[in-house]
């Protein structure tokens, strides 16, 4: 939890309104948290306009993208980047040689997120709010390989 | 198939972002070198190699003879950049759309790219490759220790076992 602030500076007098706000994963574009239409608050206006909003979002790393009429999106240069949980809970866990699950317990872990065990990449396999399951790739070594063809 | 994002893609224009055209399932776009040899490929990490079974790749929609301008380029592996091996050369069957390619070589590799020149710029749309990844680290049979990264893009956090 916490607050960011974002300024976009003008450079003309023209008038917009903001139609809608979202922020983009930017590890995987089409993670998306649209904010609320209607939600948000701006008071001001030109150069001295101010907008806030409420969002709750995953731990990862964001871009935010504002729909204006008539001017069309409006994306900021900076990152929001959020801090994993500090309650990240995981044990241990046995699987095969051809891999397996792994399972992390924390609150509001990306869903986009992956695992890399021995270099390789594992993908979620399921998620919620409090605990996210990835597959653990299979440990393709040679000596694996010779005893199990595992790929 | 070897999925792309298992690679970090890298080219012969080091600060270029358009080598990503060559992996990002759109046929219309796609890397163009300036360079007099070009190459553009993928990178395994460290402690990991791909052993390459086939290759397929679209070239650019602009070429119209299609041999005419990649006929003879390659597809190379190495796990030092230094030393290349030749895993399939473009003969005079390729054409226009999808290509496929046996590999010649199954030797398992870190550095897997294309390389040619100027005439076809490396102007590759699409290249997917298909295989196996291979783990290079020493294992026994009885049980195996490993650790866990997790990664969200911005986080990092290896759980060790």
């Amino acid at each position: 939890m916490g607050t960011v602030n974002i300024t976009f500076t003008t450079t003309n007098n023209y008038t917009s309104s903001i139609v809608s706000i979202k922020l983009v994963s930017t590890l995987d574009s089409s993670h998306v948290v649209n904010v609320n239409n209607g939600t948000w608050n701006t008071t001001g206006t030109g150069v001295s306009a101010n907008t806030t909003f409420s969002v709750r979002l995953n731990a990862g790393p964001y871009k935010l993208l504002v729909l204006s009429t008539p001017y069309g999106y409006i994306e900021m240069n900076q990152t929001v980047n959020v801090t994993l949980p500090t309650n990240v809970i995981t044990t241990a866990q046995k699987v095969s040689f051809n891999g397996g699950l792994y399972t992390i317990q924390a609150s509001r872990l990306s869903p986009v997120s992956y695992i890399s065990v021995n270099g390789i990449k594992g993908a979620i396999s399921s998620y919620t709010d409090y605990s996210v399951t990835y597959k653990v790739p299979p440990l393709v070594t040679t000596v694996t390989q010779n005893a199990f063809n595992l790929a | 198939m070897l999925p792309t994002s298992q690679f970090t893609i890298y080219s012969d224009q080091v600060s270029s972002s358009s080598a990503s055209a060559s992996f990002d399932g759109l046929v219309n776009t796609f890397y163009s070198s300036p360079n007099t040899e070009c190459y553009i490929g993928l990178d395994a990490g460290v402690g990991v190699q791909a052993s390459i079974s086939r290759i397929s790749f679209f070239p650019s929609l602009n070429w119209a003879n299609v041999a005419q301008v990649i006929l003879y380029s390659s597809f190379q592996g190495s796990n030092d950049q230094l030393k290349w091996d030749t895993l399939v050369t473009v003969d005079q069957t390729v054409h226009t759309g999808w290509n496929i390619f046996a590999s010649n070589n199954i030797t398992p590799y870190r550095y897997i790219r294309f390389v040619h020149n100027s005439t076809s710029k490396c102007s590759l749309a699409e290249i997917k490759l298909y295989g196996i990844l291979y783990s290079t680290m020493d294992v026994n049979l009885s049980s195996q220790l490993a650790n866990v990264t997790y990664n969200d893009g911005f986080n990092t956090k290896t759980f060790v076992n």
